[in-house]
């Protein structure tokens, strides 16, 4: 057994996992509007069908050593040598082009001594001025630009998970609209673009407008991360799936005389995604016919709160769960002074520091472990807009950077935009490249959030397949129980200018699992958004999902 | 119910002071010659307060040098290094962005400062001198800033209206009057003898000549003191900066350490090959690096610093 893998997931599960990965994405289809490929978005739950670009997946030439779908990643135990040329059309012509993007990184270094930026600024044909702003600070920032007026940058990114203001108004009357360029098969013309998912572009429609080009995430929820080592210690071979072995499981991961406790949550998560799971509590929304109900409308919310109280009042989370931070909580689960917690299905690379470790995931089963049932995300960072009133030509011109950006794991273009250049970014080493740590702040620029295309999977080590082995199989599962949010992607003004009472009942919520506040009390914080605002809101998404023509 | 015993206790059995040869005189509490174990408590107390300021100073500069082992087995804060190393220093002060920054902020704040500080002593001169041109007028705009904050969009908007947008300028211009600073060096001025201003009026000495020959190199102090409330402002100042510059080299320091501080995520933790330093280490370093000038500055002007704001604010 090597020192990194996903022990918890047998073979014989994960060839199941492989071969029902090909289904994935008819699944998917059937859970809801999130869509699957396919000619004019006609899986995307009635979206405009002229706006929505049709799916056509990139041809690749190099095969994945683990073949996902439009769900499940692709996995790749080596780098693809040759690459293959993905763009075969003009970039820019010439001129700045301006974007405003998110980052969570330090400043690139300037412009006069990376050559990772000129290099980019050549093989786009412009000179790239990017406008970045702080993750921390992008609200603010997105907020002041556009009510301050004047000459927006060329791209905006709008990361939709955000409390961006306005956004209807902005959609109506800032940004360009795409439809006419990228709708239908008008797309093919960028097939980098083209490779993106229906789920994907479903976000980036509103009204039957195409307003922008979204940056692709997997579909998939935060997961539980166990410490397998820790676990098989202890005589688990497996991961707890139903709600007794996972209690089970907890008492005997907790130990508080060597300050180990089973769980943590960090940022007032409390483990939502596998109590949810647990307990089949609707992905915040539920449309049954045309009646729409928020998650706290069902029983099996309470019920999911009451099993993380008692989770919590029987001592197996750590206690400083209440105002633990995701980088506490990260700390502390590699010190192994926590066995399990919640973080988003792109955590687990991070294991490669730290070799010694064996992690494992959990998918979010049912109580009786018999389904998988797990809180479908929205399968983007961002949409990015271009600015109105831009020249077609412009348009166009911005439209081919952008499918470059696209360009797919395995591809000449993306090794340059990911990688740099050969020597100077990174290295070769055993057909595989290795990226200069001193230098990585020359790829700051943060291309990738320009425009990028599906995530691939490279485990640049062997040390790493067991561990991508492991994801895969992860990934595979919860594929089959992905529960959609049925408003994805919609947006009501209510609900964005009255975003205190969510606020009120999430602390209620957490002052109730710590015994601060009583049932009676969330339900009484409940019932009073219910009565002031709710109506309006469900009568506004409704409203919006007749004219995607989900109902 | 207790009794107080008011017989005076003989001078003869009071500890000795330096002021024995008067019995009618009482020395105060503070006159008295403290003995060993007064010595000793007070030693102690020190002892603790100096630990209580300094163990935070010892923690961040022990993580900072800490490796990724030695701060996880330590919890996240190491106290004692056991590991050292400067992979943290060596990524920030890495690729020269960190240097650029370093360029930016002292221009900020040396020309911001000098500015804010020339235009400071001016306004306060004029609006210390009775029956100036629209005195009560200016100084109750200038008071008004007190109570009014113009906020961030109209701020935004004055600036991208003048062109300042994406230029060092717009982190000096639009804060550099502070109304409180004016405030402090008026009311230190306003208190100095004013039979020297009309003495030198008498002398035939213009406004400009007192006020450079007489009012500033006696408010030396409250200058000083101002001068390092500006300019431990502008040195640290960020939010202007986020919102008005768009090229990241032109970032001031605490705009960058800010990113390592908050953000910090290494672009290349998912491959294989050399980890980098430790978010906690890295974190640290910054603190330790946006804490140095401050700390050579002050030393300088901290003699100034209490004659200076409390004879402005108190008799202003």
């Amino acid at each position: 057994m090597s020192a990194l893998q996903f022990p918890s997931v047998h073979r014989r599960r994960f060839l199941a996992g492989s071969a029902t990965a090909l289904g994935s994405a008819a699944l998917l289809a059937a859970c809801g509007p999130s869509g699957s490929g396919g000619g004019g978005g006609g899986g995307n739950g009635g979206t405009s069908a002229e706006a929505m670009p049709t799916y056509q997946k990139i041809d690749v030439e190099v095969e994945p050593d683990l073949v996902g779908d439009e769900v499940v990643q692709d996995v790749y135990f080596s780098y693809p040598n040759p690459p293959f040329t993905s763009v075969e059309h003009e970039t820019g012509s010439g001129g700045d082009l301006r974007a405003m993007i998110i980052t969570y990184n330090p400043p690139p270094t300037p412009l006069d001594k990376n050559s990772y930026w000129e290099l980019m600024n050549s093989e786009l044909g412009v000179n790239y001025i990017p406008e970045i702003v702080s993750s921390t600070d992008y609200e603010q920032k997105f907020s002041t630009v556009i009510a301050g007026g004047g000459d927006l940058p060329d791209i905006i990114q709008c990361p939709l998970w955000m409390s961006l203001p306005r956004m209807n108004a902005l959609i109506d009357n800032q940004f360009e609209d795409l439809t006419e360029h990228l709708g239908g098969d008008a797309v093919l013309k960028y097939p980098n673009l083209a490779n993106i998912p229906a789920y994907a572009w479903s976000q980036a429609i509103s009204k039957g407008k195409l307003w922008g080009i979204p940056v692709t995430r997997t579909l998939f929820p935060s997961v539980m991360y166990i410490r397998t080592d820790i676990s098989s210690d202890a005589g688990f071979d497996e991961a707890p799936k139903g709600q007794e072995e996972f209690l089970e499981w907890g008492k005997a991961m907790t130990d508080k005389s060597k300050q180990r406790y089973a769980f943590s949550a960090a940022d007032g998560g409390w483990m939502t995604n596998t109590t949810n799971g647990m307990y089949e509590v609707p992905n915040a929304w539920q449309l049954d016919g045309e009646t729409l109900t928020e998650s706290f409308e069902h029983d099996s919310y309470f019920e999911g709160l009451d099993f993380v109280k008692k989770v919590w009042e029987l001592g197996y989370m750590h206690p400083d769960t209440p105002g633990m931070s995701v980088a506490q909580q990260k700390t502390l689960f590699w010190q192994g002074r926590v066995a399990a917690c919640e973080d988003g299905i792109a955590w687990y690379p991070d294991n490669i520091n730290y070799p010694d470790t064996i992690m494992g995931g959990r998918a979010p089963w049912t109580k009786d472990g018999s389904k998988v049932h797990a809180m479908q995300g929205s399968g983007i960072f961002s949409v990015n807009a271009l600015k109105r009133g831009l020249d077609p030509a412009k348009v166009e011109e911005i439209l081919n950077i952008m499918d470059y950006l696209a360009a797919p794991f395995g591809s000449e273009e993306y090794t340059k935009i990911a990688f740099g250049i050969e020597g100077e970014q990174y290295t070769m080493v055993d057909g595989s490249p290795q990226p200069d740590t001193e230098r990585s702040q020359d790829r700051a620029i943060n291309l990738g959030y320009v425009s990028a295309a599906p995530q691939a999977q490279y485990a640049s080590a062997p040390v790493l397949r067991d561990t991508f082995t492991g994801v895969h199989a992860l990934q595979t599962d919860i594929a089959t129980g992905l529960v959609p949010n049925p408003i994805q992607g919609l947006r009501s003004d209510t609900q964005e200018k009255n975003g205190q009472y969510t606020t009120a009942i999430e602390d209620d919520r957490n002052d109730y699992i710590l015994g601060r506040k009583t049932l009676d009390e969330l339900k009484a914080t409940i019932k009073e958004y219910q009565d002031k605002v709710q109506a309006k809101i469900k009568e506004e998404l409704l409203e919006a999902l007749r004219e995607r023509g989900d109902i | 119910m207790t009794t107080v015993d008011s017989t005076p206790t003989p001078a003869s059995s009071r500890p000795a002071t330096r002021h024995t040869k008067s019995p009618k005189y009482a020395p105060p509490i503070w006159g008295h010659r403290p003995g060993v174990l007064t010595n000793t408590l007070r030693v102690l107390a020190f002892v603790i307060l100096i630990a209580l300021v300094l163990f935070p100073f010892l923690v961040v500069i022990s993580t900072s040098i800490s490796s990724r082992q030695a701060i996880d087995a330590a919890g996240g804060l190491v106290v004692i290094p056991t590991d050292v190393t400067l992979e943290a220093y060596t990524r920030i002060l890495n690729g020269g962005v960190v240097t650029q920054a370093v360029l930016v902020s002292v221009f900020v704040a040396a020309v911001g400062t000098t500015l804010s500080l020339t235009i400071t002593t001016l306004a306060a001169y004029a609006l210390s001198r009775p029956g100036t041109l629209w005195h009560r007028g200016l100084l109750t705009m200038v008071l008004l800033t007190f109570l009014f904050s113009p906020g961030i969009i109209p701020l935004y908007v004055v600036v991208r209206t003048i062109g300042l947008l994406d230029n060092l300028w717009a982190l000096i211009l639009p804060t550099c009057l502070s109304a409180f600073n004016l405030v402090i060096v008026r009311g230190f001025i306003q208190n100095l003898p004013q039979e020297l201003f009309e003495a030198a009026r008498i002398d035939g000495a213009s406004e400009w000549r007192i006020l450079t020959s007489l009012a500033i190199p006696l408010s030396k102090s409250v200058l000083a003191v101002v001068g390092l409330f500006y300019g431990v402002g502008y040195w640290n100042a960020f939010f202007n900066a986020m919102l008005y510059l768009q090229d990241s080299s032109k970032w001031p320091l605490q705009l960058v350490l800010r990113a390592y501080v908050l953000q910090g995520t290494p672009l290349a933790n998912d491959t294989a090959g050399e980890s980098p330093p430790p978010q906690q280490a890295i974190q640290m370093a910054v603190v330790v690096i946006a804490i140095i000038p401050v700390l050579c500055v002050y030393p300088f002007v901290q003699r100034h610093l209490t004659k200076g704001v409390l004879t402005g604010a108190l008799k202003g």
